[in-house]
């Protein structure tokens, strides 16, 4: 470790602050003292573009997709391991466990699993409106899917209009406009938009250093679409792909949402909920 | 009275597998690819997260706090990991590190862009994951847990074990070993044309 007191001045006493400057994670007082030394510090300067420089690089890799048939080897796994625990410190019914998992490993071993999903269902909501099971991409989405996802292509983060207010922003579209809150995402920006020429809500977020953005449309126009209908019904979640653009969409109290982002649909999902 | 299928914090067995199918499967890629980075191999990284995942589920009451799952799977991941590579006899090529922190300040000497960014740009993600694995993990884990994963260095602090101002040294040091490695083997890959001749002759004379 090298001195980290920068009252010293010197470059080993900032070196590895740097790491914590590019990735915003020092205290005010810390930047400031980084701010105020770099400008003099050539060798600073220097090591703060690797850092940077390395950041950009692999900030860019892209996260692999598990093969499809992964998630009904683990579930048929964990049936295995679940009918081998004894007495259990988690106090189930081995029976129930076998019958449960196998079920989903069953599922997944007929090749339909893409991701597993369980509808948070709303109060009042029976099972059947709110189904588990696996989500299936739509081979061809939709008009107002593919504007969607369409749309993402074409925004850039530097562009986004300043400011969220989400009052105003329900004022303006006649609709709740419900904001996500998973961890590692953060509200950056929001704005009245429309999609396939009706108004709505655009929701933009930080995650993992990408852009995600949240559509927020009317349930009438949200239930508009046979395909999205079809599969709220069957599966709880609607979700579509081009590229490597996902989205899925899931309907609100008055609302619906579409959720669009260069992540997994299981991403995606995780994110939302 | 609780019934034989309900366990003391978590409810019945079915609202204990719906929260595990909530909150962990969905995290089922972004361990693949931790592991493959890891690994340098899918199909061992895939057998380590389906292990990974069955030990998941045998603890997963001891999941205290849903905003904290990620972190407690890598945990497990890496813990798993770690029996693996002990049961295969698995050692790492690691690069001689002292040399290469020396080194590293004299790869990028401009605060302009200059060849180091664009050699960074042209190298491939397998020759990224080839050299991340040439650094020890106690310096790439961290990198790859922020820069790959998106976490923060207070996740990243509960995952290794360490605390926060380890966190930041060692991220520091993991990037300035990467940058070195790249340019050491710059010369060994058959770039793209982005990554023109002069700007190999540039860095290979700053390695000099």
């Amino acid at each position: 470790m090298t001195d980290r007191d920068p009252a010293t001045g010197s470059h080993a006493a900032f070196a590895e602050l740097l790491a914590g400057y590019v990735d915003d994670e020092l205290t005010p007082e810390q930047r400031q003292q980084v701010e105020e030394h770099v400008p003099e510090c050539a060798t600073c300067r220097a090591d703060l573009r690797a850092q940077t420089v390395i950041r950009a690089r692999l900030m860019k890799e892209s996260v692999t997709l598990a093969t499809s048939d992964l998630a009904g080897r683990v579930l048929a796994e964990i049936a295995t391991a679940a009918s081998d625990e004894s007495d259990g410190t988690l106090h189930l019914s081995r029976r129930q466990l076998l019958l449960t998992w196998g079920g989903w490993a069953a599922a997944a071993a007929m090749g339909s699993l893409a991701v597993w999903f369980h509808e948070k269902k709303p109060a009042g909501m029976s099972m059947a409106m709110a189904p588990t099971g696996p989500v299936v991409l739509d081979q061809i989405p939709g008009p107002v899917s593919a504007d969607i996802l369409a749309s993402f292509r074409t925004i850039k983060e530097e562009e986004l209009p300043a400011g969220v207010d989400l009052a105003e922003l329900r004022r303006e579209v006649g609709f709740s406009v419900p904001a996500l809150e998973a961890p590692h995402m953060r509200l950056i920006s929001a704005w009245v938009t429309r999609v396939s020429g009706e108004p709505a809500a655009a929701l933009a977020y930080r995650c993992h250093d990408r852009l995600v953005m949240q559509y927020v449309v009317s349930e009438r126009q949200f239930f508009r679409q046979p395909q999205v209908r079809k599969a709220i019904a069957s599966q709880g979640v609607y979700a579509a792909a081009t590229g490597p653009v996902t989205t899925i969409a899931w309907p609100g109290t008055d609302n619906g949402s579409y959720l669009v982002g260069e992540f997994s649909a299981s991403d995606l999902v995780a994110m939302r909920s | 009275m609780r019934s034989a299928n309900e366990t003391p914090d978590h409810g019945t067995t079915l609202q204990l597998q719906t929260r595990f199918q909530t909150l962990v499967l969905p995290h089922l890629d972004r361990m693949v690819a931790f592991a493959s980075r890891r690994l340098g191999n899918r199909a061992d990284a895939e057998d380590v997260v389906q292990d990974s995942f069955v030990r998941a589920w045998l603890g997963f009451t001891e999941l205290r706090d849903e905003q904290r799952v990620r972190s407690w799977l890598y945990r497990i991941v890496r813990s798993v990991m770690s029996d693996f590579r002990a049961r295969r006899g698995h050692r790492e090529t690691l690069a001689p590190m002292l040399h290469l922190e020396d080194g590293a300040g004299d790869i990028v000497v401009s605060d302009e862009p200059g060849p180091f960014e664009r050699l960074a740009e042209a190298i491939s993600s397998a020759q990224i994951h080839e050299l991340l694995r040439m650094i020890p993990e106690s310096f790439s884990v961290p990198v790859e847990l922020h820069d790959l994963e998106g976490l923060r260095y207070h996740e990243i602090a509960e995952i290794i074990g360490v605390p926060l101002g380890t966190v930041m040294s060692r991220i520091y040091r993991g990037r300035k070993l990467l940058a070195s490695l790249i340019a050491a083997h710059s010369n060994r890959w058959d770039l793209p044309a982005n990554w023109a001749g002069k700007d190999r002759r540039k860095v290979a004379r700053s390695q000099a």
